[in-house]
């Protein structure tokens, strides 16, 4: 402690976060609001990516560094509310499922028609979207039936 | 006559000893205000506001100090060395010590560094 060891642990953490953005986009990522606290180790990340595989690839490569024992992931994937990304439902001819979760094992919580248009909200996974059908039901939907309007 | 030039050169003598009396790290035991902060590595503006806006560092005469707001609570006893170029800090909390290097220093102004990191602050009136 002392007169102003706020600004010094500020400009020490501030750097810290330049060295982590450094080392990501060095892996080809680019995480604008990145977040990393270092706590003998353990780092913890935070920030808004635009896929899981982003995020995966993120927490990889800082894993990967001396030092680094453990990597504790906050990241979120991006909202894409409000950017209104609507996808059409290319099934042959059934209806999409609406899942719990990103894969076939999770629940069905709802379906999306054929050929009926859903919102894109987050990229979790190249497999699978989240989504929001027409009725307003929101889970996840393979994106292998999935196309961009 | 001899008897006033004794008395002249007495009250001479008496207003440089007044004059002289106080050190200049006197100045130090008053209550400053934090106005700004120059560090080593860009901060976000809206992090830097945050550490000035009511921070405050009060010294007093008997060595203690405490500071408050955004650069940090803490509290402990300080010393400062002769020429008055560097303050020395131990921090209450873990006995932790710091030494600052005094840039300026007078009545209204003070201005510390520590590990490459400036600040400025003013007098409270």
């Amino acid at each position: 402690m002392g007169l102003f060891d706020e600004v010094n642990k500020a400009v020490v953490n501030q750097q810290q976060q330049k060295n982590y953005g450094d080392i990501l986009k060095a892996s080809g990522i680019n995480i604008p609001n990145l977040w990393v606290q270092d706590v003998n180790g353990t780092l913890t990340i935070a920030g808004t990516v635009p896929d899981m595989q982003t995020a995966e690839k993120a927490v990889a490569a800082l894993k990967a560094q001396p030092g680094v024992v453990n990597v504790f992931n906050l990241l979120e994937m991006e909202d894409l509310t409000s950017k209104n990304i609507k996808m059409k439902v290319i099934t042959k001819s059934s209806n999409l499922n609406i899942r719990k979760g990103p894969g076939t094992d999770f629940e069905i919580v709802g379906k999306a028609a054929h050929d009926s248009h859903v919102q894109l909200i987050k990229r979790m996974y190249n497999d699978w979207y989240y989504v929001r059908t027409e009725d307003g039901v929101e889970g996840f939907s393979s994106a292998n039936y999935l196309q961009g309007v | 006559m001899k008897y006033f030039k004794l008395l002249g050169l007495t009250f001479l003598v008496g207003l440089f000893l007044i004059s002289c009396g106080g050190k200049k790290g006197d100045d130090l035991a008053r209550t400053w205000q934090v106005t700004s902060i120059e560090t080593e590595n860009d901060l976000p503006d809206s992090l830097r506001n945050a550490m000035i806006a009511n921070s405050k560092m009060a010294f007093t005469k008997d060595g203690a100090y405490t500071t408050t707001g955004g650069i940090g609570a803490d509290q402990g006893t300080y010393t400062i060395d002769e020429d008055v170029k560097n303050l020395s800090t131990v921090s209450t909390a873990g006995k932790s010590s710091e030494v600052y290097t005094i840039k300026k220093l007078d009545k209204d102004n003070l201005i510390l560094i520590n590990k490459g990191n400036t600040v400025t602050c003013i007098a409270v009136k």
